[in-house]
């Protein structure tokens, strides 16, 4: 049986992100004055979710692998701060039915409208080398 | 919560643009009148490069499957995207090139379309749900949201842009 992590302040969250520039462009990324954004729209749950998936960033030993073959994709990282002190609650939630792999899945309970867009703002893209897996 | 159109975004429309607008005139140069040969962009006469893009990215929503986004997003609907292609003509017609606000486009998890308006001083989204339901967010410079309303009319959003 796993043991479950707590989720503290100073833990980075974080979450992929399409970026397709052919055949279509779907950006999730904005950039304005010179600095890539997140959009807002990649942090709201769906009508139909209990909460919003991310990986805890301390126990995802290899990014390639959050990834996974998913080579239009990029990871932006926040601070678990953001959601936590506007009254989120922050649940490791490893190997989900849809991602039985995961063990550093993680999810923010509940409807996450109200915080999307201080998640977009505090979010910054993760630099990280890909390896053979994900190129 | 009732939204009074306070104007957000300074632009310098000029007078015959904002004429135009005010006269009640609905003629759109951009995109759509009537039914939409299901988004083909060859043809729309498109006044400014930047709603060019937008209307780039627009079209090319209509290509996402199921789980695009890899958490399982929704295919984007048809009728989010004919509202989304509406609102940018009217943006393009009644605002163009004066607009100074960072305009930028987003499929929605849900299988609805995200408007995003940025400048110094205001942020504020434009979201449309798969049924073409609008709903106006905006926010503070904290990311708080302090507005936030249902549009009936597709030219509300004009009221985001300040005639200067």
């Amino acid at each position: 049986m796993c043991t479950l992590y707590s989720i503290i302040n100073e833990d980075y969250l974080l979450r992929r992100f399409p970026i397709i520039d052919n055949p279509i462009f779907v950006h999730f990324f904005k950039k304005i004055d010179g600095r890539y954004y997140p959009t807002s729209a990649a942090f709201k749950t769906k009508r139909d979710e209990n909460g919003l998936s991310i990986n805890i960033k301390v126990l995802t030993l290899d990014i390639n692998r959050f990834i996974g073959e998913l080579t239009s994709f990029r990871v932006a990282e926040f601070l678990a701060q953001i959601p936590i002190e506007n009254n989120y609650e922050c649940r490791h939630d490893p190997y989900p039915a849809e991602d039985t792999q995961n063990g550093a899945h993680a999810l923010i309970l509940g409807d996450t409208k109200r915080i999307a867009k201080k998640l977009a703002k505090k979010s910054a893209p993760l630099d990280f080398e890909r390896n053979a897996a994900g190129t | 919560m009732a939204y009074t159109p306070e104007l957000l975004f300074d632009n310098t429309m000029d007078s015959k643009t904002w004429s135009t607008f005010v006269t009640g005139s609905t003629a759109n140069n951009l995109f759509i009148q009537g039914p939409v040969p299901f988004f083909d962009i060859s043809t729309p006469t498109v006044t400014d490069d930047r709603y060019l893009k937008l209307l780039n990215s627009i079209n090319s929503f209509k290509d996402l499957k199921q789980n695009w986004d890899s958490y399982n997003a929704n295919a984007i609907s048809p009728t989010a995207i004919i509202k989304a292609i509406e609102i940018l003509g009217i943006i393009d017609t009644h605002i163009g090139s004066t607009n100074t606000a960072h305009i930028n486009v987003f499929p929605m998890r849900d299988g609805g379309v995200q408007f995003e308006f940025d400048d110094e001083n205001a942020m504020a989204e434009i979201e449309i749900g798969e049924n073409g339901q609008l709903n106006l967010i905006i926010y503070n410079n904290e990311g708080d949201i302090t507005v936030e309303d249902k549009l009936s009319d597709p030219y509300s959003v004009l009221d985001l842009f300040v005639a200067v």
